[in-house]
């Protein structure tokens, strides 16, 4: 079996929340099942690889966002041939607003996306800091993780990853909280605002998302436990903090 | 009156909460306080993301030799602590305060300082401060109200270089080329930083053409504050240091029948000094995600870990399964514990005498207070 191979799109630029553990987290779920897993890590000055399964982008600040940007607009062939054969991205904040219409620069002027899909990034009056739980149809129980962002997103009629049960999301305060959704999922794109890394915290969307890949996963080896413990353990505590229960 | 009754309020108070509350009293008292208690009389101020506490306190013992120095020891870097620490240094001849980064700005307006030392600026309590370049732009707006102040930066951090580029007196101590996970883009223009050289470079806008005033090479943070440190205390006339070594901040706690030396690590670029200084005693982890440890414990993921493998590990905090998640994917073997006791406790049966603890600032401050109280 060949290597099933994750990339790290510009990792110097769009690693800021610790993002590099989506990937290290998607490998070792993968070994742990018996399939070889490759991180590939692709600076910005380096062509993207054209055969990845997985690819990763992160949170960044600012200007590296619109550097990564800049340099990512040479390789949109790339990136959706990989996506027509059925490649999975995973995009997190800096990452999420990237591939849409457009998204705020440093000074709030309006910075051109990739445009991949129809969803346009604006900046919020302050920013959105704090531990979120978002419902996803996709899996049983809430994801958690950290959000930190200035930028609101419109979808433009895209599915969203989830309900926001706590926390701001995509729109924020403006939104009423039961209107509120996090992310969206476009074709092979997943997309969302979760820190955490989201996938350490939510060892469930790990999964979707190499099962995605490579089809149904056998189940979580002894040893591995501490996963879902800490899971369990952050949707326990949001939950007790929020709702009191 | 007033500076009195908050000397007062300041000795029942004593140390821990006591040394910011009294300062929150004052402030609210007479708001310009700093300003009014600092008036004629000589401040140095130290900044940066990491290692203000042991260099302010490396800087006082220098200065020693030829001052009565008074400033906040502790810690307690914010208005409140700074406020708090000028209730007994009436006769003191010099003062140096550390300063929390964002409180910067305020207290060079407050202070007027005869001179600043800069020493690293990187990725640390993201929810508050939100980006490492907001920092470095309210900084840079700080210096150019001061234009005359001196200042003395670690010249191998780029964002340092970046703040104090325009500024006039500026002494750059440069420590040869360091890695800096938040620049690899230019901190002044933003184009891609080149690390290639024996130094950064920006090819864009020329940042890191410069040769530093004074440089030493390589070396561990705690030589490079003491290094820094020692410059200061000759810009203030003591020259004789050779009796100074470099002293990093650890706090010896006896618990649980075994001896534990408490080190403070808060972010990436601590945590990894942290680790990579490590000794052959079991190892504590306590992570903490309070307020100013970092809300958001992500940065988790940015240090490396392996230098724990095949070691004693015993991880605690509040957060102690997210940093168990991820020692766990690389490869290192551990046990949870509910407490720092439980830890000791455990290291104890094993039948070790002592042990070293990397922990958060919640938990060394816990820890640390816990020993005072019971002296």
């Amino acid at each position: 079996m060949s290597a099933l191979q994750i990339v790290v799109i510009h990792p110097e630029l769009l690693g800021t929340y610790g993002d590099i553990g989506n990937a290290r987290i998607l490998a070792h779920r993968a070994r742990m099942r018996g399939i070889p897993a490759e991180i590939i890590f692709t600076p910005h000055n380096q062509p993207l690889p054209t055969m990845g399964d997985i690819y990763l982008l992160g949170g960044g600040e600012d200007r590296a966002q619109i550097a990564s940007v800049e340099a990512l607009r040479s390789s949109l062939g790339v990136l959706g041939g990989a996506l027509d054969r059925g490649a999975q991205l995973f995009a997190v904040c800096a990452g999420l607003q990237i591939l849409g219409e457009s998204f705020p620069g440093v000074n709030g002027e309006i910075i051109a996306g990739l445009g991949m899909v129809p969803i346009v990034s604006l900046p919020g009056s302050d920013r959105i800091v704090g531990e979120v739980l978002v419902k996803s149809d996709l899996f049983t129980e809430p994801l958690t993780g950290f959000e930190n962002h200035r930028g609101r997103t419109d979808l433009g009629g895209l599915r969203p990853l989830g309900r926001v049960l706590v926390g701001g999301g995509n729109g924020g305060a403006a939104i009423a909280i039961n209107e509120r959704v996090d992310g969206f999922i476009a074709g092979t794109i997943l997309a969302t605002y979760l820190h955490g890394p989201a996938l350490a915290r939510n060892p469930v969307l790990a999964d979707h998302l190499l099962s995605e890949v490579v089809g149904a996963l056998t189940k979580v080896p002894q040893g591995e436990e501490i996963a879902e413990l800490l899971a369990f353990e952050r949707r326990r505590a949001l939950s007790a903090a929020n709702f009191g229960k | 009156m007033v500076a009195r009754a908050i000397s007062l309020l300041s000795r029942i108070l004593r140390q821990g909460e006591g040394a910011t509350l009294s300062g929150k009293v004052l402030l609210a008292l007479r708001p310009r306080a700093i300003s009014e208690l600092t008036r004629g009389r000589r401040v140095v101020l130290v900044s940066g993301t990491n290692g203000k506490t042991s260099t302010s306190s490396m800087l006082a013992a220098m200065l020693g030799e030829k001052f009565l120095v008074g400033g906040n020891r502790t810690g307690a870097n914010l208005n409140t602590g700074i406020a708090a620490s000028l209730a007994s240094t009436k006769k003191c001849t010099l003062l140096i305060f550390e300063v929390d980064e964002l409180y910067l700005p305020s207290m060079m307006e407050a202070t007027a300082p005869e001179l600043v030392l800069l020493l690293n600026l990187s990725r640390d309590q993201l929810h508050r401060t939100q980006e490492v370049r907001i920092v470095a732009r309210k900084w840079l707006e700080a210096f150019a109200a001061f234009p005359d102040t001196p200042v003395v930066i670690d010249a191998s951090d780029p964002f340092l270089v970046s703040v104090v580029r325009d500024h006039g007196p500026v002494t750059r101590m440069g420590f040869g080329k360091r890695p800096h996970l938040d620049a690899a883009s230019c901190p002044t223009c933003g184009a891609m930083l080149d690390w290639s050289g024996a130094q950064f470079a920006c090819q864009k806008c020329g940042l890191g053409n410069f040769a530093a005033e004074v440089e030493l090479g390589e070396m561990s943070a705690v030589e490079r504050n003491h290094a820094l440190a020692g410059y200061v205390a000759q810009y203030f006339g003591v020259q004789d240091l050779a009796k100074f070594s470099p002293r990093d901040r650890i706090s010896t706690l006896l618990l649980g029948g075994i001896e534990i030396a408490l080190r403070l690590v808060k972010n990436p670029s601590s945590w990894q000094e942290g680790l990579s200084s490590l000794t052959d005693e079991p190892i504590i982890l306590v992570v903490n995600a309070r307020g100013v440890d970092g809300l958001d414990t992500s940065w988790l993921w940015d240090v490396d870990f392996t230098p724990l493998k095949g070691r004693y590990v015993v991880i605690t905090g509040d957060r102690k399964l997210d940093a168990a998640y991820r020692v766990h994917v690389d490869g290192i073997g551990y046990s949870l514990v509910d407490s720092l006791q439980g830890a000791a406790m455990q290291i104890q049966r094993d039948g070790f005498t002592r042990a070293q603890a990397l922990t958060s600032y919640t938990a060394f401050i816990d820890a640390t207070t816990r020993v005072k109280g019971k002296r």
